[in-house]
């Protein structure tokens, strides 16, 4: 019994530790090819699109962009990444423009130009729908805990 | 009746199997994905044009309207057109200009040909910096900016809940200053902090500034929500502010301490400060809030201010509705007393509109 318990608590501690691709989150992160990141947690996905992180390691500047307006796919995102409903990050955004003139994420209206802007940009991630086609122009970005 | 296979009737079996093999329902989803493309391709062709037709700087403003009513003996009610003030912010790589103007109290400005203007209420430049990104971890800023406590900096009417901001803000720690500032962020985990630092100038007798005196302060903030999921902000702050010129008799030493917690639909703010010197003071607010459905909030508000003539206790209800994220409704209703008898106590309405655009 005490075997089956240990083996149990390692299945789970593995299932956790391991890193997601996002399918089960409702969104998968994508990012330009040459970004030298292939996973991310979500506390630094947050950071990196409430603009708090503007680098990746190897110094080339982040873009973060995302799909405008009430898609599904946003709220997964911001309820799994900084826990806020889309109108507190809407909130905040104008609370940035007043106090530090800073934007938020460039906004397209489909997941196609999203993969298809951060398949040409350097430096440039995004989220989209898990149900998007894959595009070999972009590299998916594992979520991490 | 038996089946004569015959040459006509053997090419129509033919072609019916291969009508059959024809992936029909395939060639048109492949034609909805082609014209999707095409469509994805157009509209990202389209946004480039349009960034590079207007590559100017962002320009964003906000407009505040208040109706105040008390039971003061010689204060009636009354209408304030409170603010409206432009921003404006142009960011080039690294480095970043940012500006707010601010057109307070509905200023009437008139000419005449001599060319001096008169007028009512005040044209000022609130902020005004340049700031260059080295990283994440720091950020220098040169200009007239923002002191970095709390409400001091995220005091703007379209994003605070109450049309009253609280006694103790701007009345221990000075408002604003010219000088250099250098702050950052660090996340080496779960948790990080964030921080700045400023050298500027101090404030003379009537807290203009007046470059002679020089301040130094900072502040630092703890964000912990990492340590536990139910929370989206869990920040613990501290500031200090300290100046001691000529000018001002022997210049003050200013502390304080904030915290900023959110979890799903609840908020507490709080903030304490103490300024030691010419005059001491020392004020704190705590106010917790909720969302109680959709964009609608109700908040109360405990207020404290001893600026050392007498001390100003407030307790204000309030609601705040945002019927969009642009626009901001409020209504609350405060009780105000004070410890002496020299200043009459009394209760007040105060509703307000705050429109970001």
């Amino acid at each position: 019994m005490p075997r089956i318990l240990a083996a149990c608590m390692m299945v789970t501690a593995i299932a956790l530790s391991a890193p997601v691709f996002g399918d089960d989150l409702g969104f998968v992160v994508v990012a330009h090819p040459d970004v030298a990141v292939d996973q991310l947690s979500a506390d630094e996905l947050g950071r990196i699109f409430k603009k708090e992180s503007t680098r990746w390691p190897d110094g080339t500047p982040i873009v973060p962009v995302e799909v405008g307006g009430t898609a599904p796919t946003r709220s997964s995102f911001y309820r799994a990444t900084l826990k806020l409903v889309v109108g507190d990050v809407t909130a905040y955004w104008i609370n940035q423009a007043m106090t530090t003139g800073n934007n938020p994420p460039k906004i397209f209206s489909s997941d196609g130009l999203v993969m298809r802007y951060v398949g040409q940009t350097p430096g440039a991630v995004g989220f989209v729908s898990p149900t998007t086609p894959a595009d070999p122009r972009v590299k998916r970005i594992a979520v991490g805990p | 009746m038996r089946y004569h296979p015959t040459p006509a009737r053997s090419v129509l079996a033919v072609l019916v199997f291969l009508g059959l093999l024809i992936p029909s329902p395939a060639i048109a989803a492949a034609s909805t994905d082609d014209v999707q493309a095409e469509v994805d391709m157009l509209a990202h062709d389209v946004d480039g044009l349009r960034q590079q037709l207007w590559s100017g700087p962002r320009i964003n403003g906000y407009y505040a309207f208040n109706y105040f009513a008390n039971n003061q003996s010689h204060n009636p009610s009354t209408f304030r057109q409170q603010a409206l003030s432009l921003f404006i912010a142009r960011t080039w790589d690294a480095w970043r200009v940012f500006t707010e103007i601010e057109y307070e109290d509905g200023p009437a400005l008139e000419g005449d040909s001599t060319g001096a203007v008169e007028g009512h209420g005040a044209v000022t430049m609130e902020v005004g910096w340049f700031e260059y990104r080295a990283s994440d971890k720091l950020v220098v800023r040169g200009g007239k900016f923002l002191l970095p406590e709390y409400w001091n900096v995220n005091h703007y009417p379209p994003v605070v809940l109450s049309t009253n901001r609280p006694l103790m803000v701007r009345n221990v720690f000075p408002t604003d200053s010219v000088g250099l500032m250098v702050h950052g962020n660090v996340f080496p985990g779960a948790v990080g902090a964030t921080y700045s630092l400023y050298y500027a100038n101090g404030q003379s007798d009537q807290a203009t500034d007046n470059n002679e005196n020089k301040a130094v302060g900072g502040h630092l903030t703890a964000h912990l929500q990492g340590l536990a999921a139910v929370f989206s902000r869990f920040d613990v702050g501290a500031s200090f502010h300290s100046e001691h010129g000529a000018a001002l008799g022997g210049g003050y030493d200013a502390l304080g301490g904030e915290a900023q917690i959110n979890t799903n639909r609840f908020e507490l703010l709080f903030e304490y400060a103490t300024r030691q010197g010419n005059p001491n003071a020392e004020g704190f607010y705590v106010q917790p809030s909720a969302r109680i459905f959709g964009e609608v909030r109700s908040f109360y508000r405990y207020d404290y201010l001893d600026d050392g003539t007498n001390p100003w206790t407030r307790h204000t209800l309030g609601l705040n509705w945002r019927p969009t994220a642009n626009v901001s409704l409020k209504i609350e209703g405060s009780s105000n007393t004070f410890a002496n008898p020299g200043r009459e106590s009394f209760d007040e309405l105060a509703t307000s509109v705050a429109l970001f655009f």
